[in-house]
């Protein structure tokens, strides 16, 4: 049996979209730039794309643009408001722009901040989660500065799965916007929750936001950055004028096209619709594991969570042998830390928010999606019980 | 019943490459793992120095061989361990004005000990690796896998012997005499039994990626084998200046810090004339690096220490004082548990503190120890 649970790495492209995106990998081909009948059929798919994502996030279309994917577009989101700061008044009042954000943010937001910082174009304070992994209204409030333009903080966290606050994060920065000179604007990667939670942008009160085309069944390399109107977004990436002139190169064309299925897709169902399967699956999981398990806690909160994430740590054993051995029965999950790429660090998450290595590196994430069915999470409990209790059995050999 | 299952510890080289292509073929359910062990960010360029060994690169071209044998392939990070008990110990020994041999270490805490429990964790029977060396059981007779892995589950009291490889150019037990029993029970060494040129045969036969790879050289943590620079990048000891004397301590010139030097080197030391000069000893605590002849270089005596003996030691055996070195004749006295008197018949070239000697008897490796 083979059982993928990795959908927060990446999931399939949906069949719809897949039907979708094809003519325009064949007949359609044309450049959406091109003057001729190719390029002005690209442009109506790009522009009908762009429709659809504004409308599943609620905005207008003049608001979205298309990146290479969720990465690209934090990076826009940071150091396009970072550049247009930094010219602004911070550089005549002689101080740096200053950027609230999480330590738990996807590497996107974190590396591109940590980047600015030591080239001395901003100064950013990195929120420490509570022991739930949420990141409160109060913290931001606190961490407010003169100077501060951004405030960045992921929706649903990729490893542990917490939702963070952000509408109410959201709603205390419009309020501080209300008696402050220079406005402060609020970002969220919502790369993660795309699929499962409320997306519309006047809800959040977010004034940029991120999405990513193959966590929702679109396919890799494409993603989109919701900002508002009024955000002084300066472009990251030079040449043509594509994207309103802020985001250069030849639209990836097809992958819009899919992104704006894949979102028009989520659209025909509410959300909590979306959502129902999953999160039953995902207790059904939770629970048994804790129950059936020894010495096992869940990473995060339970009640401020991803419907499609369960990220256990298991006492006395490594993550990465529970990663290989679940992977031999053709079982596929992840660890926090980013083994396969050749770095060992323990989950920045799990460290950011238990200061435990140990559990770091003993942690294991599994995330659901559409095609889960209870037979395989049956089948992975049956395997876990029995790979955490060999490797509990196996202790180091010792014999030096 | 169920194929036994082996880790294969695949580098991206030759050697490991047709390691787990023979035990797949030999009936094994074969699973390769590769190790990432060391990367190094130096101060001056911000750039990172990967391991020559265990580079992307590498890294890429072993699991080009796992997808040729369809096996499934992991990469695994080490660095830390890596770090605390190969790298760590190597600078800590040059700092003492030793010789250090980082891979003796390496194949008993890495590979004996972290990688093979990982190997028991994955419900793996054996791991595997590329080494020119074979494992034998107690009765003498030579076994090839097939029959070991029958002989390994009947009977779990057996004691394993540690062979030189069948190519004796390439044998590399002299890096293994760290092993254990505990060790040997879960290892096989599937290149032992052949010859590199028959290696390389196989490699190309079977069309494995792999197969006109370079072979690595030198330490395997350390750029372009440059010594010297690496230490001095880890460490300030033993890199003051100070005096060359010959044996009776005339003043022969300067040296650059004790840490660039080690016995019997003759490059470098910067004395001109035409008479040639070797390093005799390394004195730290007076800073002074001694020179002399050839002969000064020769020695039939030693005392080892940290011993490892995977059989009996005998009185009348062989000894290697380092790799590449032919087995000369000794005899031992045991000191204590840890300490034993090595006396060759002939004098040795260029003994030196920090070295591995291991004893062999025949084509089996007794143990080792460390040149004190």
């Amino acid at each position: 049996m083979k059982v993928y649970l990795d959908y927060s790495a990446t999931s399939p492209v949906k069949n719809e979209v897949k039907k979708a995106l094809l003519p325009f990998l064949e007949n359609n081909f044309g450049n959406p730039s091109s003057i001729h009948s190719w390029g002005q059929v690209a442009r109506t798919a790009v522009e009908k794309a762009r429709t659809q994502v504004a409308e599943f996030l609620n905005s207008k279309p003049e608001e979205i643009i298309f990146t290479s994917g969720g990465t690209e577009a934090d990076n826009l989101a940071v150091r396009g408001i970072s550049n247009w700061s930094a010219k602004g008044k911070f550089q005549i009042s002689n101080s740096k722009p200053h950027i609230i954000t999480s330590a738990i943010e996807h590497y996107a937001i974190l590396r591109t901040c940590e980047y600015l910082e030591k080239n001395n174009l901003a100064e950013i304070t990195y929120l420490k989660p509570n022991k739930e992994g949420l990141i409160t209204k109060e913290q931001v409030k606190k961490a407010v500065k003169k100077n501060t333009v951004l405030a960045s903080v992921i929706y649903v966290n990729n490893e542990i799965g917490v939702i963070q606050p952000i509408r109410e994060i959201g709603k205390m920065i419009e309020k501080e916007n209300e008696k402050r000179e220079n406005k402060i604007y609020f970002h969220t990667d919502a790369v993660q929750a795309a699929e499962y939670l409320p997306m519309n942008v006047d809800f959040l009160h977010v004034d940029l936001l991120t999405i990513s085309g193959h966590k929702i069944g679109a396919p890799k390399g494409i993603g989109a950055l919701y900002f508002r109107k009024d955000v002084p977004l300066r472009k990251i990436i030079f040449g043509g004028e594509q994207e309103m002139n802020l985001r250069a190169g030849t639209e990836n064309v097809a992958g819009i096209v899919a992104l704006g299925k894949a979102t028009e897709v989520l659209r025909d169902k509410k959300y909590e619709i979306r959502a129902e399967k999953t999160l039953k699956l995902r207790d059904y999981f939770i629970d048994r594991v804790l129950k059936e398990i020894s010495e096992v806690e869940l990473n995060g909160s339970r009640q401020s969570r991803s419907p499609n994430n369960a990220n256990f740590y298991f006492k006395y054993v490594e993550g990465e042998s529970i990663l290989l051995s679940l992977d031999l029965v053709g079982i596929a999950a992840s660890s926090g830390s980013a083994c396969t790429s050749l770095s060992l660090k323990p989950s920045h998450v799990l460290m950011a928010t238990y200061n435990n290595a140990e559990r770091s590196h003993g942690s294991i994430r599994f995330t659901l999606g559409e095609k889960t069915t209870k037979e395989e999470i049956d089948y992975t409990i049956t395997n876990l019980k029995t790979i955490i209790k060999r490797l509990r059995e196996i202790s180091p050999l010792g014999v030096k | 019943m169920k194929n036994k299952a082996v880790v294969c510890a695949m580098s991206g080289g030759v050697d490991s490459s047709v390691a787990a292509a023979l035990l797949q073929k030999q009936g094994y359910e074969v699973i390769g793992i590769f190790m990432k062990l060391w990367s190094e960010e130096t101060s001056q360029t911000d750039l990172v120095r990967e391991n020559v060994c265990c580079s992307l690169e590498a890294a890429t071209a072993a699991r080009a061989v796992a997808a040729k044998l369809n096996i499934p392939f992991y990469v695994v990070n080490f660095e830390e361990e890596f770090k605390k008990s190969v790298v760590d110990y190597y600078i800590k020994e040059h700092e003492n004005g030793r010789t250090p041999n980082p891979c003796v270490v390496c194949n008993r805490d890495i590979k004996g000990e972290i990688l093979l429990k990982k190997t028991l964790e994955m419900k793996a029977d054996y791991l595997a690796t590329g080494h020119y060396a074979r494992i034998g059981s107690e009765n003498g007779k030579i076994q090839i896998s097939n029959d070991k892995q029958k002989s390994k589950c009947q009977n779990p009291n057996v004691k394993y012997k540690l062979l030189t490889a069948v190519d004796k150019a390439k044998d590399q037990t002299y890096f293994l005499w760290m092993l254990k029993q505990e060790h040997l029970k879960h290892i096989l060494f599937p290149v032992g039994d052949y010859s590199k040129p028959d290696i390389r045969k196989m490699a190309k036969k079977w069309g494995l990626p792999t197969a006109e790879r370079r072979e690595s050289q030198g330490i395997c943590f350390i750029p372009n084998r440059d010594i010297c620079t690496f230490l001095r990048r880890h460490t300030k000891k033993l890199t003051k200046p100070g005096v060359i004397t010959d044996v009776e301590g005339n003043i022969l010139g300067q040296h650059s810090g004790l840490i660039d030097y080690t016995i019997g080197q003759r490059e470098r030391l910067g004395l001109g004339g035409p008479k040639a000069y070797f390093v005799v000893k390394l004195d730290s605590q007076t800073n002074t690096l001694i020179v002399g002849d050839e002969k000064d270089l020769m020695q039939k005596e030693l005392i080892a220490t940290d011993l490892n003996w995977l059989s009996k030691p005998y009185s009348d055996i062989k000894a290697k004082i380092r790799y590449g070195h032919p087995a000369e004749n000794c005899k031992l006295k045991i000191i204590n548990n840890n300490q034993v008197k090595v006396t060759f018949k002939k004098p040795q070239r260029a003994v030196t503190p920090g070295q591995s000697i291991v004893f062999y008897k025949g084509e089996e490796v007794l143990g080792g120890g460390i040149i004190n």
